[in-house]
């Protein structure tokens, strides 16, 4: 086996946690298209290096930093390339409309959002949120604060509390 | 936890967030792994004259087609006529930076925190990117100026020296300032790449107990392993410089759209956005972009400003939308979203059911 054809270990993974992989990635984006692409693109990355990551004992953690450090990074998203080699399936579920809060957080730039995602999906605390995205804790906490604000001003006057 | 936070949590938590199972996950995986792999191998220049060769016709039938030349769909007579032009590069909205720091005084090493913070960036089309943190721990202002040397043991032959590097800007774009003049407590950055895009990535090397030397002390980085067919990129030190916290200037727009229950794939989808100010009345000056989607069709278009402001009853904007012939039928999400100065959006959504060309 070439050194980075990935064992059949990999394969189960992908099967048992694709779906967890790609709710992460659409809590993250909030479009269901870009989060087929991001889970699309991670694992494809971790599948080549499948050996390395199973070593480091999280393949969980490193596949969903590289999602959310795809997402966040601005380079990235402006030279944001086509992922996939077969055109997805139907990923919007029907009936999903979207709620008023989940509106407004479509309104927050990327790494706020990011942010927002880490700490109430992910419960992550502050540090681990700032090793995740390489980034200070005071980092954190401006967007953090940042994104509170305009979510507290925006649903105060769109009455979603 | 605040009700704002347990109504953030609650929403992200909610089901309905969940998506359909991929049916056939490990194929397309591994699809997409092999076509990375011939990538990587420098296998693709040769495949890819065959593949043009055979899939010219596809992918001239995939394109999706443009919008007819002609009137601008005009669903009522009240609706700001659809502009058919695409948006320039100063509407898309680019949050602004703070005016440049001047530099201060060099940095020395008892300015600097006594250990260095490697952050793993994540990996990106085989190459994966680093930072190298040193945080100011003076009282004052200083400056780190041009880059830094690494010195590691290749484990494959023992050897242990200085890596041959190749100078590069990477990772931040226009939010990494050169040189890195940092206040007390802020952080001084020195980016790293690796790659496993050259010789066919098939003669990795790993680096093991890299130093980070500066002329003034050296940082032994910890845990950090490098695994690299190219040239190790190092960057100059810099400053990540956050976007200026500006006002939106649409914050208190809210957009929404009035779009037919059903589209045909290949065909034109024509429907109306509103925009109503929840406060004063909005200026559209200078006149922004927007950006509408259905799977992969659409783009970033100019905003009609025919009319210039948006008052609380609101204006509505006929836009066109040319879908394409490989949307897949069924429910799918019509975003559309007006785009602000800071990089933000007013954004609405609508389900449209795309039916095959065939029908109708």
């Amino acid at each position: 086996m070439a050194r980075w054809d990935a064992p059949p270990a990999f394969d189960e993974y992908v099967r048992s946690r694709h779906t967890d992989l790609l709710r992460y990635a659409h809590v993250l984006s909030g479009d269901p298209h870009l989060a087929a692409d991001l889970v699309q693109d991670a694992l494809e990355r971790a599948g080549l290096h499948w050996r390395r990551i199973r070593r480091q004992d999280d393949p969980e953690g490193y596949l969903r930093r590289i999602i959310v450090n795809r997402y966040v990074s601005r380079w990235r998203a402006l030279r944001r390339e086509r992922l996939v080699a077969d055109l997805p399936e139907v990923v919007a579920p029907a009936g999903a409309e979207p709620d008023a809060m989940w509106t407004l957080l479509a309104t927050l730039p990327r790494q706020q959002r990011a942010v927002l995602v880490l700490r109430f999906y992910e419960d992550l605390s502050e540090a681990q949120i700032a090793e995740v995205l390489g980034c200070s804790i005071g980092t954190v906490k401006s967007n953090s604060s940042r994104a509170l604000a305009k979510l507290r001003a925006l649903s105060t006057v769109d009455g979603v509390l | 936890m605040t009700d704002l936070e347990e109504h953030i949590r609650r929403t992200l938590l909610d089901e309905r967030r969940a998506l359909p199972a991929w049916p056939d996950p490990v194929s397309r995986v591994r699809t997409g792994m092999t076509r990375r792999r011939l990538r990587h191998a420098g296998v693709i220049a040769a495949v890819t004259v065959a593949v043009l060769v055979v899939t010219i016709p596809v992918a001239v039938r995939r394109t999706a087609p443009q919008p007819p030349v002609g009137p601008s769909p005009t669903p009522t007579p009240t609706a700001v006529a659809w502009l058919d032009q695409q948006a320039a590069p100063d509407q898309l909205g680019h949050p602004r930076l703070p005016d440049p720091r001047p530099t201060a005084r060099p940095c020395t090493a008892d300015d600097l925190s006594p250990t260095a913070t490697v952050a793993d960036e994540g990996a990106a089309s085989g190459t994966r990117f680093y930072t190298l943190q040193l945080t100011n721990v003076s009282g004052t202002t200083c400056t780190l100026e041009g880059s830094a040397d690494l010195i590691a043991t290749n484990t494959t032959t023992g050897r242990r020296g200085t890596l041959e590097t190749r100078r590069e800007e990477l990772g931040f774009g226009d939010q990494q300032e050169f040189p890195a003049t940092v206040a007390p407590r802020e952080v001084a950055m020195l980016s790293v790449r690796t790659g496993s895009g050259c010789d066919g990535g098939l003669n990795m090397i790993t680096y093991r107990n890299v130093v980070l030397v500066l002329p003034f002390h050296r940082y032994e980085l910890t845990g950090l392993v490098l695994e690299t067919s190219c040239l190790v990129g190092l960057s100059n030190w810099f400053r990540f410089v956050e976007f200026l916290s500006t006002p939106p200037r649409f914050g208190d727009l809210r957009a929404e759209i009035e779009a037919p229950a059903t589209v045909r794939a290949g065909g034109t989808l024509d429907y109306v956005v509103t925009l109503r100010s929840t406060g004063s009345p909005v200026v559209l000056d200078p006149c922004p972009g927007y950006s509408q989607m259905l799977f992969k069709s659409g783009g970033n278009y100019a905003l009609n400003c025919a009319v210039t402001v948006i008052p609380p009853e609101g204006v509505r904007f006929a836009i066109r939308l040319a879908v394409a012939d490989y949307t897949p039928l069924g429910p799918q999400v019509l975003m559309w979203d007006l785009l602000d100065d800071d990089g933000t959006r007013v954004s609405a959504t609508s389900t449209v059911e795309v039916t095959s060309s065939e029908s109708g």
